[in-house]
């Protein structure tokens, strides 16, 4: 899809042609290494060329190491384009089911990871004080003004 | 008749002072440093032609000193510089002391400073012994020597990486226009005179325009290798016996550790030290690259007796240096004449 025409709201800029491709972003990204379907420079090229798959699940597998930041010579911020795709990505319901489940356990209980009676029990014979799920009124309000429980 | 001041004594510099010697013109060439020829002293053979640069700088140097109009000042720093066309004073610190020499007209010729890439961490220089940059590199062939620094023996293998002070938000955005050109010639000429040498040269996008063109096909059909790639890295590897460097080949996406016994910065053009205090004393204006502003066409400012020629107004390659040369020479001299 053609992410451009909302590049500004995500990225804060819809210049992305300084980019030339040369490399150095996905040289250096350590994801790359071990998961080369990740490929930042690809995912640069495909913004420009208005071609971004949203669906492609490896959009998520960005670190954000800052290693493409800190190296493009061009100062294109590659990182924050991965970041502009995700963002698109997920408001239209195109967001891992992983990433969705974790977004509700947070809109449910408060924490990103459910209380269970494993640690109920643990927290016990440790002398611990007991988990409440409570999720804040500041966070729901984040949720539903970033889009957040819509892309779920 | 009245006489026409050059400053900078490279290339750029000479040509305007042979030119204007032949045409009878009272000259002096101004080098700060204690010989003439500039950046092009330290190489062997020029790109693209494969000419002797020692030959091109000498044969000139002779002529103009055999003639009667010029006089050529060496180890000569600019102190300052008034007055306006047709009544510039200049003065100049020499070993034997200040000198004042008056012009009607200022050629300058101050060419460019070869980038030093200190700051880039990521490739190692200065931190590795077999890092180093084209100029060396440049010398050293010129000396009829091709070694590691670190082990003093021949290299089995050499990788170019190109675009390094060019072309970067960091350093420089502009392209130095002859680092292409240069790479390739000197990696055609070590693979003609060491044949076991493994040649590479990692490039964003090869500029080897007209004639040079014929170059770069000329080192891909002797066994150079091209890698489409900025590499993220330069690493020592198994006690510095050999440099690894890592890189994406943006041709198809592959991630490579590539070995290598020496690598070659190809390090672009800055701006000369003192092109700030010396275009607001002659009152002309520098571009946002740092270098030498020119109004409407080449070697021409905006004022009047001032010109500009080869690389103060930005990188240029020798042929171009030596148009601008002797355009600089020609414009001068019709002023002289008006």
């Amino acid at each position: 899809m053609d992410l451009r025409p909302e590049l500004k709201d995500y990225y804060g800029t819809d210049n992305v042609y300084a980019c030339y491709q040369c490399g150095t972003c996905t040289g250096g990204c350590p994801v790359h290494r071990y998961l080369p379907e990740y490929n930042v420079r690809q995912i640069v090229k495909d913004i420009i060329d208005g071609e971004i798959d949203l669906s492609d699940k490896s959009l998520w597998y960005c670190t954000t190491c800052y290693i493409c930041y800190e190296r493009c010579p061009q100062q294109v911020k590659p990182l924050y384009l991965v970041q502009a795709a995700t963002n698109s990505a997920f408001k239209k319901g195109l967001a891992p089911e992983s990433i969705k489940e974790m977004n509700r356990i947070v809109l449910k209980c408060g924490r990103n990871s459910e209380i269970t009676s494993i640690a109920k029990k643990q927290r016990k014979t440790l002398g611990l004080p007991e988990l409440k799920e409570n999720v804040s009124e500041d966070y729901k309000k984040i949720a539903e003004l970033t889009g957040l429980s819509k892309g779920l | 008749m009245g006489s026409v001041l050059i400053l900078g004594g490279g290339i750029t510099g000479i040509q305007a002072a042979f030119n204007l010697s032949q045409l009878g013109i009272e000259t002096t060439l101004v080098e700060r440093e204690e010989e003439l020829g500039g950046n092009l002293k330290n190489l062997g053979s020029t790109f693209p032609e494969g000419k002797q640069a020692s030959d091109l700088i000498e044969n000139k140097v002779k002529k103009i000193r055999s003639s009667q109009k010029a006089t050529i000042l060496t180890g000569a720093e600019l102190s300052s510089i008034t007055g306006e066309s047709p009544n510039f004073k200049a003065s100049l610190k020499t070993s034997k002391g200040t000198q004042e020499v008056e012009s009607e007209s200022i050629i300058v010729a101050t060419g460019f400073k070869p980038f030093d890439p200190t700051s880039m961490k990521h490739y190692g220089f200065g931190q590795y012994e077999d890092v180093i940059t084209a100029l060396y590199l440049a010398r050293m062939i010129k000396d009829g020597e091709l070694v590691r620094s670190s082990n003093g023996k021949e290299p089995a293998s050499v990788t170019f990486i190109q675009c390094i002070g060019s072309r970067d938000l960091r350093t420089h955005t502009y392209c130095s226009c002859f680092c292409c050109m240069y790479a390739v010639h000197l990696a055609t000429v070590i693979k003609e005179k060491y044949p076991q040498c493994m040649l590479n040269i990692l490039y964003m996008d090869i500029r080897t325009p007209f004639c040079a063109e014929l170059n770069y096909e000329e080192a891909r059909r002797r066994g150079v290798k091209f890698y489409r790639s900025k590499p993220a890295r330069v690493r020592a590897n198994e006690g510095n016996k050999h440099l690894t460097i890592q890189f994406e080949d943006t041709l198809d996406g592959e991630l490579r550790f590539l070995n290598t016994e020496l690598v070659v910065l190809s390090i672009g053009a800055s701006p000369p030290d003192g092109t700030d205090s010396l275009a607001s004393s002659l009152k002309i204006d520098c571009e946002e690259s740092g270098f030498f502003k020119c109004e409407q066409s080449p070697v021409f400012t905006s004022v009047k007796g001032v010109f500009i020629a080869g690389s103060a107004s930005g990188p240029k390659d020798i042929s171009s240096c030596l148009a601008e040369g002797s355009a600089a020479a020609a414009q001068a001299a019709i002023l002289l004449k008006e």
